[in-house]
């Protein structure tokens, strides 16, 4: 596991850097997501017993997907209204919020800094679809993708935005946080 | 499993090889007392050449 070395305030100047080498709505695709997926293949042999884990039985149901549904509805409310500290409300104590083209946002100022950017810069209006949902004891996993439409408040331009998510989810308190995020855009590749 | 990764891909041909670099994000099962990719979510994108 690598735990990138992430300042606060270097994401604006990479989100400058990056918007600089990609036409804006390409690099507004960054807000809302590619979940490349998902062989299954062997990435570790299994042969130590320190990686012996907890495992607590699965859940994964149409009641597991329906709940974290209405966690993301909620979600997707307050960033239509650009309601940070409600967004910050959904995230776990020591989020990392990952988007496409930028450093990740470790922390909960981080990720409270990101979104204030991303307020100051664009108007959203997006829709979830839960593809599905596990739970695993006190942590659970969402597939996600998103569609909507996004304004530049600078410019007034308009367009559409397709992403794929996974939500990393941790019970605190008895209350699913977000605990990892990371979004790319559907969209082709620049260049 | 939060990662970063970094990839050049090299064609045959000669074309110039390409390089991609972004965070990761999957979720391992032990399946058969092995441990196995069940989801990754990866983003991955070209990487400049001044390795910005």
């Amino acid at each position: 596991m690598v735990q990138a070395d992430t300042k606060t305030d270097p994401i604006f100047d990479h989100f400058k850097r990056q918007r600089s080498m990609l036409n804006v709505p390409k690099f507004m695709t960054v807000f809302l997501v590619t979940i490349s997926s998902l062989g299954t293949f062997a990435a570790h042999s299994g042969t130590s017993e320190e990686l012996r884990p907890v495992t607590p039985p699965a859940e994964q149901s149409e009641d597991t997907k329906g709940q974290f549904e209405k966690l993301l509805s909620v979600y997707q409310e307050r960033l239509t209204n650009k309601n940070v500290d409600g967004i910050l409300e959904l995230y776990s104590t020591d989020p990392v919020f990952m988007p496409e083209y930028a450093p990740p946002s470790v922390g909960r100022e981080a990720v409270r800094k990101a979104y204030e950017w991303v307020f100051a810069t664009l108007n959203l209006r997006g829709h979830f679809i839960v593809h599905e949902a596990e739970v695993l004891g006190d942590t659970a996993w969402v597939r996600t993708n998103s569609t909507g439409r996004f304004t530049v408040m600078a410019t007034g331009v308009e367009s559409d935005v397709a992403n794929s998510e996974f939500f990393l989810f941790k019970r605190e308190n008895g209350a699913w946080k977000i605990h990892r995020y990371i979004f790319t855009s559907a969209a082709a590749l620049p260049g | 499993m939060w990662t970063k990764l970094s990839v050049v891909v090299t064609l045959p041909g000669g074309d110039p090889p390409m390089a991609r670099a972004g965070h990761t994000l999957s979720i391992l099962k032990k399946q058969n007392g092995k441990w196995v990719l069940a989801r990754d979510a990866n983003m991955l994108s070209p990487v400049s050449k001044s390795g910005a």
